[in-house]
């Protein structure tokens, strides 16, 4: 059975405004999909060095291995932007950047980044994806602003737990709770052997092996 | 001392606003049958969750059971077109074939005009830095109207997908079927916008370290995601703006403020599941 955690942001102190939904949207997947629960962080306990690794980039300390890399699927809700997604309390310096991250080295295969333009589609590959994806196989978001919303989480969950594909259910989850609009976005890796196109949540139906030293990065986007 | 909010002329004018209750839908087997077949979809109807769905050998019907929703799709379009084919359509053609579709499976609709062009794009990359890129379909997106004001949220929405075939390869479909209600007073806009200021969103901000803009403000309906149960359509001005700060340059958000003056009543009725309904949200 599949492992999952969460982390969501709601009070950014000052350094933006502050969002609404995050809680709900992200406790709404760890309660709905099924999985084992093994962590849920929020607001000052939500760190960016709990997806950063340890010795990259800078500031070098990262907990990934602890957090993030642990579990096989992570659902993130709260401030981003092309460059990172963002937290409300500088433990670190409260931006997980794609410079500080490698994921899937570990446990890691799916993740979610419910953050505004984490997926511009400009430059993508150069900061999301070879430097990123270690065994990783996708990582979910928007390529345009996205809204505070609190269904997405439950409704993503919903899918997956019904079968679709995890590129399938992302997009239906993002076309019931976002307006035309807005655009999804992922970002997948294969290898030779690998086959994340047809990705399931685990014990959903096929889940490819990890493409630990990937050939290929494939981008899709669309309207909501 | 909280941050200022920058905002353009608000809406005036509207004294009263026309209320639409959406009773729950009425999704029979013939009904079902009906749509499916109008789509080209043959199969059993089967309960799965929240939805009804209909498989058949080609394509796949999903039913809302919680609202007048439906999605429709082929079971053979390759998101990512790894068999590579021709672009998709330009604006005028996909813009017929999208009505045709829309005539067929008997969703033309008076209260929905279309709204805009999307696409599907998919960009592979390799290793020795090859990119390449395709639009694997193009949307025709539609919006509702109901007394002359728009229908906002993802619960009203139509889109038509093509690839590069010219077939129809997804349409989607998300409405609650309105019933006319009483009209009620409108809450002014200057108040409205009062109750914004206050939201929680900007209680931390102030104008050193932020700035706060609102660009645009409209009064419409909300509809919420078309998987929940959504009793009465709720009349709001929808506040469009960015929060600047030093940490991060731009957020772009709207945030809603309901319009009427609701009775808890009222609240219960419109409310849906995981949706607290607030004066703003």
């Amino acid at each position: 059975m599949g492992t999952i955690g969460i982390e969501w942001v709601k009070q950014y102190n000052g350094l933006q405004g502050n969002l609404t939904n995050t809680k709900p949207q992200a406790e709404g997947f760890l309660n709905t999909l099924s999985g084992v629960k093994v962590f849920n962080w929020g607001d000052d306990l939500a760190w960016d060095r709990d997806f950063e690794e340890q010795g990259r980039g800078s500031p070098p300390q990262g907990t990934d291995t602890i957090w993030a890399d642990d579990v096989d699927i992570v659902f993130f809700s709260g401030h981003g932007s092309a460059d990172g997604f963002l937290f409300g309390r500088k433990i670190d310096d409260a931006v997980a950047r794609p410079t500080e991250i490698r994921w899937g080295d570990r446990q890691l295969e799916w993740i979610v980044l419910d953050a505004c333009n984490v997926l511009e589609r400009d430059g993508v590959f150069d900061r999301w994806g070879w430097p990123v994806f270690a065994g990783l196989h996708y990582i979910l978001g928007f390529h345009t602003t996205t809204g505070d919303e609190p269904d997405r989480g439950r409704v993503f969950a919903e899918y997956l737990n019904a079968g679709w594909t995890v590129r399938q259910a992302w997009i239906k989850a993002a076309q019931d709770t976002e307006d035309s609009t807005t655009e999804w976005a992922y970002l997948r890796a294969d290898a030779p052997g690998t086959d994340t196109y047809n990705d399931h949540w685990w014990g959903k139906g096929f889940t490819s092996p990890d493409p630990s030293n990937p050939n290929l990065l494939a981008y899709g986007r669309g309207s909501c | 001392m909280a941050v200022r909010i920058q905002f353009p002329d608000l809406p005036r004018g509207t004294e009263r606003v026309a209320m639409f209750r959406t009773p729950p839908p009425e999704w029979d087997p013939e009904r079902i049958r009906r749509i499916a077949s109008a789509l080209g979809t043959t199969g059993e109807p089967r309960r799965a969750g929240q939805f009804t769905i209909v498989r058949g050998r080609r394509s796949v019907l999903e039913i809302y059971r919680a609202s007048d929703s439906l999605r429709w799709g082929l079971q053979s379009f390759d998101r990512e077109d790894r068999r590579v084919s021709d672009p998709p359509p330009d604006a005028a053609e996909a813009l017929e074939i999208a009505g045709s579709f829309i005539d067929r499976a008997g969703l033309a609709d008076p209260r929905a005009s279309f709204h805009s062009l999307g696409r599907s794009e998919v960009v592979q990359a390799e290793r020795d830095g090859t990119e390449t890129a395709r639009v694997t379909a193009v949307h025709v997106n539609y919006r509702f109207e109901l007394a002359g004001l728009p229908v906002l949220g993802p619960g009203a929405k139509m889109q038509v997908s093509i690839d590069g075939r010219r077939r129809v390869v997804e349409a989607y479909r998300f409405w609650r079927e309105p019933v006319e209600a009483e009209p009620m007073a409108a809450i002014p806009a200057e108040l409205a916008a009062e109750v914004l200021a206050a939201d929680a969103m900007f209680a931390d901000l102030d104008d050193e370290s932020a700035r706060v803009t609102i660009d645009h403000v409209e009064l419409g309906y909300h509809a919420f995601p078309p998987m929940d149960r959504q009793g009465t359509l709720l009349p709001v001005y929808a506040f469009s703006g960015v929060i600047s700060t030093r940490f991060l340059e731009r957020y772009e958000f709207t945030r809603r403020a309901l319009a009427v003056d609701l009775t808890p009543e009222d609240v219960k009725r419109a409310g849906t599941l995981g949706q607290r309904l607030e004066p703003i949200f």
